[in-house]
Order: C-alpha cells, then sequence, then structure tokens
C-alpha cells in the first residue's frame, strides 16, 4: 500500500507542469481589468446586465484557472474532476430561485 | 489483532496509523458553539469554545509527539485506473462541503440583495466599500495562492528549501490578508457601515449585514488557513522531513487555494457589482 502512494507522488511528480507564473500573471490581469468594468457604463454606456455577465464569466475563468493548474484538477483522476463540480448543480438551483424572486 | 486494537484505541503511533478523537472533538465545539450562537444560549458558546480549545491542543500535541494521521491506503477509482489516496479524497470532499456552504452563503446575500430597499452603487462617489484597497488585497492573495502552488511543487520534487521559502512566504501574505481586511473593517465601523442597522447611515443596514456575513465568513477561513500554515511552517522549518510532509503540504494546499477561488467570487460580488 505504501509503494502505491509513493508511486502515486512519483505520477503526480511527473505530470505536475508548472505554467504557475503564466497562471499568476493572466489572475492579475483579469482582476485589473475586472475593476475597470463597474466603470462602463459612465464611459461608454453599457447596460448594467453587461457589467454583471462580464465579472461573472472573468469570476468563473479565474476559478477555473486556479482549480485546474493550482489545485491540480487538470491532472488528477477523473472522479475527482468532477467531484467539485456536482454542488455546481446547486448553484444553479439556488441562482434560479433567486432570479425568479 | 488485540494488541492492534488497544493501540488504536490509545492513539499510538504505529506505521500507517490515523486514529484521532480530535477532530471529532473539533467537530463537536462547532456544533455547541455555533448552535449557541444561533439560539443565543451563551453557556453553549462557552463550551464550544472550551472544547476548541482541548480539541486543538489535543491535536497539536498528539502531532508533536510523532503520530501519523496519514493514511496509508488508495482508493481506487477504476482496477486499472488511478488512485487517490484517502487522505486527498478526504480534503477534496472536505471542499466540496464547503463550496455547499458558500454556495449558500452568497445565495442568502443575493437574496439580501434583491429585496433590500438600498444597494450601494459601486460606481457612486458614495460607495462605502475601498475598491483600490481590497484590489491589492485581492492580489495578495492570488500571489499567496501562487506561492503555495510552488510549496507545494517544491515538497513533492523533494526540495525542502525551496518549499520552505514558498511555504514562508504563503504565511506572510496570509497574514497581511488578514491584516488589511481588519484594517478595513475599523475604517468601515468608523464610517457606520456595520453588520446591524445604525442611526447614522440606516440605509445601509442591508448591504452591512450581507457584506460582513459573507466577508467575515471568508475572512474566517482565511484566518483558519493562515493558523494551518503556521503550523505547517513550524514543521517545515524545525523538524526532519516526516514521510507523508508532500501529501501534508498538498492538502493543506488546497484548501488555501479553495479560500483563493471563494474570494475571486466575492469580490466582484460585493465591491464591484451593484444592484
Amino acid at each position: 500500500m505504501a509503494t502505491s502512494t509513493a508511486k502515486n507522488e512519483i505520477r503526480v511528480a511527473q505530470e505536475l507542469k508548472r505554467p504557475y507564473v503564466l497562471v499568476l500573471v493572466l489572475l492579475a490581469v483579469i482582476t485589473l481589468i475586472e475593476v475597470q468594468v463597474p466603470n462602463l457604463p459612465a464611459w461608454i454606456g453599457v447596460a448594467e446586465s453587461i457589467v454583471i455577465l462580464l465579472l461573472v464569466v472573468s469570476s468563473v475563468a479565474k476559478a477555473v484557472m486556479v482549480a485546474l493548474y493550482y489545485m491540480h484538477l487538470r491532472y488528477e483522476p477523473r472522479v475527482l474532476k468532477f467531484l467539485p463540480v456536482a454542488p455546481l448543480v446547486f448553484v444553479v438551483l439556488l441562482a434560479v430561485v433567486v432570479v425568479l424572486h | 489483532m488485540e494488541a492492534h486494537a488497544r493501540e488504536h484505541a490509545a492513539g499510538g503511533a504505529h506505521e500507517g496509523h490515523h486514529g484521532s478523537i480530535w477532530p471529532f472533538v473539533i467537530a463537536l465545539a462547532g456544533a455547541f458553539g455555533f448552535g449557541g450562537l444561533a439560539v443565543q444560549f451563551w453557556p453553549s458558546v462557552l463550551a464550544g469554545v472550551v472544547l476548541l480549545a482541548v480539541g486543538l491542543g489535543g491535536w497539536l500535541r498528539q502531532d508533536s509527539r510523532g503520530v501519523s494521521f496519514a493514511l496509508t491506503g488508495v482508493f481506487h477509482e477504476h482496477p486499472f485506473g488511478r488512485e487517490i489516496t484517502p487522505r486527498k479524497l478526504g480534503i477534496w470532499i472536505f471542499i466540496v462541503s464547503e463550496i455547499f456552504f458558500f454556495t449558500g452563503l452568497i445565495s442568502a446575500g443575493l437574496a439580501l440583495r434583491t429585496n433590500a430597499n438600498f444597494w450601494p452603487d459601486p460606481a457612486s462617489p458614495d460607495f462605502p466599500l475601498n475598491i483600490p484597497l481590497t484590489a491589492v488585497n485581492t492580489f495578495i492573495l492570488i500571489a499567496s495562492s501562487f506561492t503555495m502552488a510552488e510549496a507545494v511543487h517544491g515538497a513533492i520534487h523533494d526540495k525542502p528549501a525551496r518549499m520552505r521559502a514558498f511555504l514562508a512566504a504563503t504565511l506572510v501574505l496570509g497574514a497581511t490578508f488578514v491584516a488589511i481586511q481588519v484594517y478595513e473593517y475599523a475604517r468601515l465601523f468608523e464610517e457606520a457601515l456595520t453588520p446591524w442597522p445604525n442611526l447614522i447611515r440606516p440605509e445601509l443596514g442591508t448591504f452591512g449585514t450581507a457584506f460582513y456575513t459573507q466577508t467575515g465568513f471568508h475572512g474566517a477561513h482565511v484566518t483558519g488557513g493562515v493558523l494551518g500554515l503556521l503550523f505547517l511552517n513550524v514543521k517545515a522549518w524545525r523538524g526532519r522531513p516526516w514521510p507523508t510532509r508532500a501529501e501534508t503540504v498538498e492538502i493543506v494546499g488546497l484548501y488555501w487555494h479553495l479560500v483563493d477561488v471563494v474570494w475571486i467570487f466575492l469580490f466582484p460580488l460585493m465591491y464591484l457589482i451593484g444592484r
């Protein structure tokens, strides 16, 4: 059993690539853009709903990057990849309820 | 077999052993403490605080005596598929439970937002929150996720010096995040943004409740993570390497990234989106 764990660690070590700096730069740039997004209606007259849409998309993109690369989900077995997706069904359900209200 | 059971009951150290009563005691502390808070029954809150101290103390003491909590089995996704250690599966299930928790919390915040009489607009000069300061704090938390990922990489690739340096950097960045949040809370209280309605700025009551509940729970999670990182740093800097060090660093790292992901959603929700 201990050998399996060691093998598992070796597997992780072999498969881990390190786009960490690139992810950091992307996260920082997206955050810089995000901070300016609330000013868009005043600057170019976009609708408030576009602001919300942009921020939701950018947040999801950032979260996915952290999960895939910093949390190594990209290199994990399928069962682990889908585990954190399971509660998102609940997220959709709650979002629908909030919107309907 | 009997000897094994006795040793198990005593929580003794032996190869691959993992039994400990202390996480259960800490869970009980949560039940008593938060249950007491919910119904405002203070003796129960006090019992929770005492149980938390006892549970944490017991767990640290057990760890300092060299008891390994590592599970050495593996969870088989598929007979010929890849393997996941139970500790890693455990932290992921915990992360899923945390996603459920924060989803509920954020949804409650959204429900408050849609029903509130007034909600401040981030683009307005009267917006109570300090967006530039918190943007800097967001960068700090993102940077700490990067240093944590590097620390995990150092641990897995058996580069202890690298691992230690990045663990220390993560601790400093995490503590800085908490410090800036405490500073911001203090300033916001001065400016009459409180978790409850106040007479100076009564229109901000609902916003204040939503803001402090969500960022407060997140801040408590970061604080817990900082304490975990402190413990990990002490272990990594002073002691000899322990057999499951790489996995331990990875598990603390997974929790730390979760906290970062939650902030990735909370920051735009509270600071950048009006109604």
